[in-house]
């Protein structure tokens, strides 16, 4: 009876002791990891804040209140980490997995960990830009070079590597790609567009395998969803190097010292290991090096403005140690403008960036694309952004597009985006050549529609068919065809619909076919020779 | 509050179960006030409804018992079952039948744009709620007990908060006296508290390890969905629903014991069941028992022709099917099990004694197995999806995504062996030797322990929805 009412008195003591423990500790607050794990101090990973939301009848009966008092008991109560750590250390023990961030760590065949989106679009799971969108998406950096450089700024394109393609090998076999699908590719054509265009473009991937072949450890740490600032080295060089050439201006020099092999991870080494919040935290081995400039190189010299990704942040580090540059200004996802070397961070209203000050006025415009995610929503948010920031005051005057009355409705934009609805089955849209009539002509766009299922053809003004898709519902389709050389002033372009437009909703009293965002038309010309792509070779 | 919820089991648990030990005078106010708290913790609004449908039933239940009249009884009982039955129509169906009839409407070619789609929040508990006041005023009505001696007791037979949310359905005549009389004793107090860990293990542990895999499956469009992923999903999902609902049952029936009340099983190892008719003894006990006291059995039950019984099982079962949910996709499944219990009567019962034993469960467990798909689907056409996948194994599919982790595996087997160790033939000396061993009270207290430090590092982790950064 006594050992039962110690066994009761037990279980009765780890259901009764977290909410006033917490109270007793909170009012305390004391120190050491143990009272970290008791109030929850180091869980790793961002989570949405939550909301308290105060006692009224409003909230009482809507039952929000309710919402957040069960929210926070559950995030709050005492020994919540402790209970997360020693969990996760479980299950990371018998079964090397995880459930944080919706089990979005996954381990490879040799330990390595691989986040969930790299490793998506790595098997093809999401899906891969086809030919239109990297079409497109070369036609829009080509547009946007021909404006920057017309305003005197020069632009370069960085693409860094994924880890998943970087080692396919470690890959499990479920997360294999099927062998009618391959790996993915599209990283090589869209170098084989930008360099067909003259785009100066800055090939991370090359460049990074190169680094590794000479470094004593891989470029990206076991325990990292991102590359090691010592393998992003000779990217940044390359990165200078092109700005360099673009400018006509010397910019600073890298240089490395050996790199020095040690446990101890260097800023985002091990950021995905962290993220599994486990009891015992996982190790690896780690590179540090210290990079500098070459003896006479420019100290603080340049102001840039990088557009991209968390992969930036590694460039960053570099180019912060070596004193690189005067003044950088980060868009983080197009979200978040970051400024170095003095730090600070504010949000970005997509619909309100300065462009003239913060892109004309920089001494290099730089864009960060990962090779897993050209087809990212801070991407369009940019070209958007560009697209009306740009117009403004246009150097390079955009062809004039006239929609036939009666087939579309008028123009509609968020302060970021345009589309127009086409209101019949056949709709037409002229377009000037502006006087490039030598000239083929490149239009693209992106077609969307939200509840009707269809397919859709593009036909020339011959009647021949340029391009088809099969609309699903939700989901954008890209179209970037090329017109061919025409001494008619004009061109147009008609849309086929195999269905009739949408009835009238509840949300929309318009009968709604499709809608067509963010048209472009730009005359198929390279960019200067002057422009030309620095090769991927040597190193720091 | 779900009795998985940290609230639950840190604040209003503890809390409760002080007062109620300190306080045994008053332990009927203490349960209905918090009783009334936990629902209306749910259901802010709803709860008025509730209470004032309680409220009209307990005055029906005395005049019921105090009239002489057969007229007024019958008209007490028809008001009770009408107004009880409206409420669920209305919270449950309304927007069901309204869409089947405008569904209807245009299939025959009418403008179905007319009628409007209603969406109304479906309260929790509603349909168990219903069920147990129909049966107070029937039972009273058929001579089975006594009326409430007061509003407090009705009440608190209409929301005490263990069987609230999924069940058992409880007679009042069932515990009539254990609301006046009941003591709570230590092995009350240890058989209660196992019994409740050892549910919230199942529903934790079992069902929502397993519930990943059935998500992931049942989620799979067409040209990604193989046979080995369907039949693994179907697995998943029968285990899912088992280890949810009668971990619900446990951990309900193991909280009623600790507050002093003993309630009858719900679940008897229902696959094992070696026919439909055996599954529905087995299976949600409480329900199948509703069913024929207060469905079956007034349609005439078995009493007339054969065509009218086998039409009296199917409707009992389209109507079960229905109460579990407004869809298509549970008639459906209702109706399956109207025709499988038909057919159990009609010849499957005599000709099954041919198969051996191993046989007619492995048999019964597979069809209603596939009868939980129908159920899970959120619609016919993913059921099907999926019906075909099961017996087509040629078929390929690309890329495969559904990948058995190594805990997701542990959690199936695991059930497996709970649900099928049984069979084994040391089983009934191995139960037995346990239930004399002295140290088991002991073992089963320690055994719990572990589990609660799981079930928390589990709610722990669950509740902890964090990325590596944030992303626009």
């Amino acid at each position: 009876m006594r050992r039962q009412t110690f066994l009761i008195g037990l279980i009765a003591l780890l259901l009764a002791a977290p909410l006033p423990a917490l109270f007793l500790l909170e009012a305390t607050q004391p120190k050491g990891a143990w009272a970290d794990w008791l109030l929850n101090r180091t869980l790793v990973g961002v989570t949405l804040p939550s909301q308290n939301t105060p006692f009224t009848a409003r909230t009482w009966f809507d039952g929000s209140f309710q919402l957040s008092v069960t929210k926070w008991v559950g995030e709050r109560f005492c020994g919540r980490e402790l209970c997360i750590r020693l969990y996760n250390q479980v299950l990371w023990s018998l079964c090397r997995k995880s459930y944080m961030a919706a089990e979005s760590v996954v381990t490879g065949t040799d330990g390595r960990l691989f986040e969930m989106n790299y490793l998506a679009h790595y098997a093809g799971l999401d899906l891969r830009p086809n030919r239109h969108e990297l079409d497109l998406l070369a036609l829009r950096l080509r547009l946007l070079h021909r404006q920057l450089a017309a305003r005197g700024v020069p632009f370069v394109v960085v693409i860094t590597p994924s880890k998943a393609a970087f080692y396919p090998d470690s890959i499990p076999t479920r997360y294999q790609p099927p062998a009618t699908l391959g790996r993915p590719l599209e990283h090589e054509r869209l170098h084989e567009r930008l360099s067909r265009d003259g785009i100066p473009m800055v090939d991370g991937v090359a460049l990074t395998h190169l680094a590794e072949s000479r470094l004593p450890l891989p470029a990206f740490p076991a325990t990292g969803t991102h590359w090691t600032p010592v393998a992003a080295g000779d990217t940044a060089e390359a990165i200078l190097r092109a700005c360099e050439l673009a400018s006509h201006q010397s910019l600073a020099r890298l240089s490395l010292s050996p790199p020095q092999v040690t446990n101890e991870p260097n800023g985002f080494d091990d950021d995905l290991s962290r993220l599994l919040n486990l009891a015992v935290p996982l190790r690896d081995r780690y590179l540090h090096a210290s990079i500098g400039r070459a003896e006479g190189s420019p100290r603080r010299k340049g102001q840039l403005t990088i557009v991209g990704g968390s992969f930036v942040y590694q460039l960053l580090s570099v180019w912060e140690q070596a004193e690189a540059w005067e003044q950088i200004r980060f868009f983080y996802y197009f979200g978040q403008r970051e400024t170095y070397p003095t730090v600070t961070s504010t949000n970005v209203d997509r619909r309100r960036v300065d462009w003239e000050g913060d892109f004309c006025h920089a001494d290099a415009v730089v864009l960060e694309i990962n090779e897993a995610a050209f087809t990212g929503e801070h991407l369009e948010a940019f070209f958007a952004s560009a697209q009306a920031g740009l117009a403004k005051d246009p150097i390079i005057p955009p062809p004039g597009v006239t929609f036939a009355p009666g087939a579309w409705y008028r123009e509609e934009s968020d302060g970021l985006r345009r589309w127009r609805w086409s209101a019949l089955r056949t709709s037409d849209l002229t377009i000037e050549r502006n006087g490039s009539a030598a000239a083929p002509l490149l239009v693209a766009g992106r077609i969307i529609s939200y509840s009707l299922r269809q397919t859709l053809r593009l036909l020339a003004s011959d009647g021949s068919e340029l391009w088809r898709t099969q609309l699903e519902p939700g989901r954008y389709s890209a179209f970037c065809l090329r017109l061919p050389a025409s001494s008619a002033p004009t061109s147009t372009l008609r849309f086929v619909s195999d269905a009739e437009p949408a009835p009238p909703g509840k949300k929309d009293t318009r009968p709604l076919g499709f809608a067509l965002f963010d048209l472009v038309a730009e005359p198929d010309i390279p960019c200067s020779a002057d422009t030309a792509l620095p090769s991927p070779t040597g190193g720091l | 509050m779900l009795f998985n919820s940290a609230i639950f089991l840190f604040a209003f648990l503890p809390g409760l179960f002080a007062l109620y030990l300190a306080w045994p005078s008053r332990r009927n106010l203490l349960l209905l006030a918090a009783s009334l708290a936990f629902y209306a913790w749910a259901e802010p609004v709803f709860i008025f409804w509730a209470l004032g449908s309680a409220l009209l039933d307990y005055f029906l239940g005395h005049a019921i018992v105090r009239s002489t009249s057969e007229r007024v009884r019958r008209g007490c009982v028809a008001i009770g079952a009408i107004a009880n039955l409206g409420l669920l129509g209305w919270f449950k169906y309304a927007g069901f039948t309204l869409g089947a009839v405008s569904s209807l409407a245009g299939w025959l070619g009418a403008d179905s744009s007319r009628f409007p789609v209603l969406r109304i929040a479906l309260p929790i508990a509603v349909s168990f709620i219903v069920f147990e006041k129909i049966t107070y005023l029937v039972d009273l009505y058929r001579g089975n007990g006594r009326p409430a001696p007061n509003l407090r007791s009705y009440l608190l037979y209409v929301f005490l908060f263990p069987k609230l949310l999924a069940g058992p359905i409880i007679r009042y005549c069932d515990i009539e006296s254990q609301l006046t009389q009941r003591a709570v004793v230590f092995s009350d107090v240890r058989e209660g508290l196992v019994r409740f860990l050892y549910g919230l293990g199942k529903k934790v542990l079992l069902a929502d390890h397993v519930a990943k895999l059935a998500d992931a499956v049942f989620a799979l469009p067409a040209g990604r969905l193989d046979a080995s992923a369907a039949w693994l999903g179907m697995l998943a999902f029968s285990l899912q629903i088992y280890f949810d609902f009668s971990g619900y049952s446990d951990m309900a029936i193991g909280l009623c014991r600790m507050l002093g009340f003993r309630l009858r099983e719900n679940f008897r190892m229902p696959y094992l069941a070696e026919n439909f008719t055996d599954f529905w003894r087995r299976w949600h006990i409480s329900l199948s028992t509703w069913i024929r006291e207060y469905l079956y059995l007034p349609l005439g039950g078995n009493r007339g022709s054969t065509a009218r019984t086998y039409g009296n099982l199917c409707l009992c079962f389209v109507l079960s099917g229905l109460w579990h949910g407004a869809a298509w996709t549970f008639l459906a499944w209702g109706v399956f099990h109207g025709i499988m219990l038909t057919a159990d009567r009609a010849f499957w019962l005599r000709w099954q004694q041919r198969l051996p034993r191993l046989a007619r469960i492995a048999l019964t467990f597979l069809l209603v197995s596939l009868s939980w798909v129908v159920f899970r689907a959120a619609d016919f056409a993913s059921a099907g999806r999926l019906l075909v996948a099961l017996v087509t194994p040629w078929r390929p599919a690309q890329p495969a995504v559904v990948w058995c982790s190594p805990d997701v595996t542990a959690a199936l087997t695991i059930g497996l062996v709970l649900i099928f160790a049984p069979l084994l033939s040391p089983w009934p000396e191995f139960v037995e030797r346990y239930r004399r061993w002295s140290w088991r009270p002991e073992f089963e207290l320690a055994a719990c322990l572990v589990l609660l430090c799981c079930v928390l590092g589990k709610i722990a982790t669950d509740s902890f929805h964090a990325f590596l950064y944030f992303r626009f």
